[in-house]
């Protein structure tokens, strides 16, 4: 007898439904499998003969072929060893299953019967709902992850036996639910806070300017002065991510299996830090069927590179493309893949190889040349990318000393809030650009009127400064955020005085 | 003073394997199977100890014989080079029956012990797959 069973693998970013016909035919015992199966799919013959003997059902007398339809499509991965299982036993009717065509399933099994979680599991429900099904079948451990799909009903199920008679009516499954609108407005917990931080207003106060427009920053100071601390901290004051973003955010980390047990959403903004040895796969992602990489990750976040100038050159290189685009392409002979990452780069280094050029109290011993060559390993059009460049310097006893706490993470948080909010409603209605930062020329000219005088300064930086056109309009940019944060409607001399400050490489101050 | 003319006597351990084969014999016919045949030459090449048949599976029965169990399993006997000329004799055996609409299987009984104590029974079902070269589209 012939059976039919639905799920989905997962392709870039979006599943492609798959059919699964099993065919229990007379012969000897065996099984085949068709349809480009990869090897963790053919293994799963195995699993899953041991897996139906182990659950109280018998494998299949004869011979029983497996087609996983379309058959021009790779399929991957151990999430066929349920549907695979479950249409065995119809096939070879050991229990009768009406409604089993309405329903999707994917789940990976144990030798036991039980079913384990599997990766991408979140766009390959949205697939099943697209294709109409009534349900689909998740393994418990993944099933909030599918819950976040409105409009088809999720079922978890912790076995082949569960789901057998599940789907046989014999047991009823209560669907689960989630409530993503709690989830998202949820007060996030943070261990680290910004009050830890002693010292350091000025990189803090930098940051609360990256982090309210959504700029680029790089912090370049001596070692121990706090870099790593203080980026540590910014996931604390990110501002709440729209449900929208958090589930574009989730289905890649569904896709990347990054996604903790029971975990519905990624309702925080993610914080990566991928070391400094990260390969360019690693961090744009790849491989043969390409997952996302460490930026992808990052996305709707925080993607921290400390320590910049160790990073493999040809990592930083290629990070260019996607710091523009927003998206990374990944073309590999098996597939393409494109995923999304907008994200804010956060990037810490010393000033020079020994790390102490600049510092009042330390020699530095590098020569010219070892500096240049490491100054030389960020290239232009990396930096160019980056808005706010700021000195972290060492800090002075009286401040770590200093019973003063600095402002909270929850005080910092509040004030991005409200920047954050002027600039959605500055730019509602337009589909790219959300936040300061990705303005481009034309909408720099719409939203970012100069007043005279900070006309007067902004051509005094770059005459005397020797400012270059695009640092011009990177000041204006990191100007309009500190005039949203300050509540100015045009953007005053003080804002671009501040912006200027911002911009430590282009004045070449430490060379 | 010769001895009556009969039967040469089989060597010892042919002898043991007949033995076998009558223990397997019995004791898949009380568990249900119905013997169609044995020691079946579906050629002049190989040969099947015990050709059974339980509802829908025909079933090939390799029977192994040991005295004991001192250097190995009986099971471990039948390699694959048995194992392929049991398919080889099976398929022609399915040849001649215009493979009928069944399941097929390979058995394989290990029968342990002398015929003085009671001997030890294990009966392995699908023992081992249809040899790959042998297979036919079905």
């Amino acid at each position: 007898m012939l059976s039919r069973v639905y799920s989905g693998v997962v392709y870039g970013v979006e599943a492609i439904g798959v059919e699964i016909e099993v065919n229990a035919g007379h012969g000897d015992p065996s099984v085949v499998i068709v349809g480009l199966p990869d090897a963790a799919v053919r293994e799963s013959k195995d699993r899953v003969w041991t897996a139906v003997l182990n659950s109280g059902f018998r494998p299949p007398m004869g011979r029983t072929t497996i087609n996983l339809a379309p058959a021009d499509v790779r399929k991957e991965g151990p999430i066929f060893d349920l549907p695979i299982a479950i249409g065995m036993l119809a096939a070879s009717e050991q229990a009768s299953l009406p409604t089993l065509e309405t329903f999707g399933m994917a789940g990976e099994l144990a030798l036991s019967g039980e079913v384990r979680r599997v990766r991408g599991l979140l766009p390959i429900v949205m697939e099943m709902r697209r294709l109409g099904k009534r349900g689909v079948l998740v393994p418990s451990e993944n099933a909030e992850e599918a819950a976040v799909v409105a409009g088809i009903d999720v079922y978890p199920v912790a076995s082949l036996r569960e789901a057998m008679d599940f789907l046989s009516g014999g047991h009823d499954i209560q669907p689960r639910q989630v409530d993503i609108g709690a989830l998202c407005h949820q007060e996030q917990e943070h261990a680290d806070d910004f009050a830890d931080v002693k010292g350091q207003e000025s990189a803090k106060r930098a940051i609360e300017v990256a982090v309210s427009g959504g700029h680029n920053i790089m912090m370049i100071g001596p070692p121990g002065a706090g870099k790593t601390m203080l980026a540590r901290r910014i996931a604390s004051v990110l501002p709440p991510m729209s449900l929208e973003d958090a589930l574009e955010a989730t289905r890649i980390h569904s896709i990347a299996g990054t996604l903790k047990s029971h975990q519905a959403l990624i309702a925080s903004r993610p914080f990566r830090a991928p070391h400094h040895t990260v390969s360019d796969a690693g961090l744009l992602g790849g491989g043969a069927h390409p997952l996302p990489g460490e930026v992808s990750l990052a996305h709707r976040g925080v993607l921290f590179l400390d320590e910049l100038p160790e990073f493999h050159r040809n990592v930083l290189e290629v990070l260019r493309q996607p710091l523009e685009d927003g998206q990374v392409t990944i073309a590999r002979a098996a597939a393409t893949a494109t995923f999304p990452c907008r994200f804010m780069l956060v990037a810490a280094m010393n000033p020079c190889p020994c790390g102490y050029r600049g510092d009042p109290k330390r020699e530095c011993r590098c020569t010219f040349t070892q500096v240049q060559n490491y100054r030389s390993r960020i290239s232009g059009p990396l930096l160019d990318r980056i808005d706010i460049q700021i000195e972290v310097p060492a800090v002075r006893y009286q401040d770590l000393s200093s019973i003063r706490r600095g402002d909270s993470s929850a005080t910092i948080r509040a004030r991005v809030y409200g920047a954050r909010r002027v600039q959605q409603e500055r730019f509602h209605g337009h589909r790219r650009v959300t936040c300061n930062a990705g303005m481009g020329a034309k909408e720099v000219q719409a939203h970012a009127p100069v007043s005279a005088a900070a006309q007067e300064l902004l051509k005094m930086a770059m005459t005397e400064l020797n400012f270059s056109a695009r640092a011009h309009d990177r000041v204006i940019k990191v100007a309009r955020t500190i005039a949203d944060m300050a509540g100015a409607e045009v953007i005053g001399p003080e804002h671009v005085t501040e912006a200027i400050q911002y911009r430590s490489l282009d004045r070449n101050l430490w060379v | 003073m010769t001895p009556p003319a009969e039967k040469p006597s089989l060597p010892v351990a042919q002898a043991a394997g007949r033995w076998g084969e009558e223990v397997a014999a019995d004791f898949l016919a009380r568990a249900g199977y119905r013997i169609l045949g044995r020691r079946v030459r579906p050629d002049r090449r190989d040969e099947i100890d015990i050709v059974a048949r339980k509802d829908e599976s025909l079933v090939f029965v390799e029977v192994k014989t040991r005295t004991s169990e001192a250097f190995g399993r009986p099971f471990s006997a039948v390699d694959q080079a048995k194992r392929r000329a049991l398919s080889r004799a099976a398929v022609r055996y399915l040849r001649q029956l215009n493979f009928p609409k069944l399941y097929y299987r390979f058995d394989t009984v290990e029968v342990i012990g002398t015929p003085v104590a009671p001997p030890q029974v294990r009966h392995i079902e699908n023992a081992f797959p249809f040899d790959r070269r042998l297979m036919l589209g079905q």
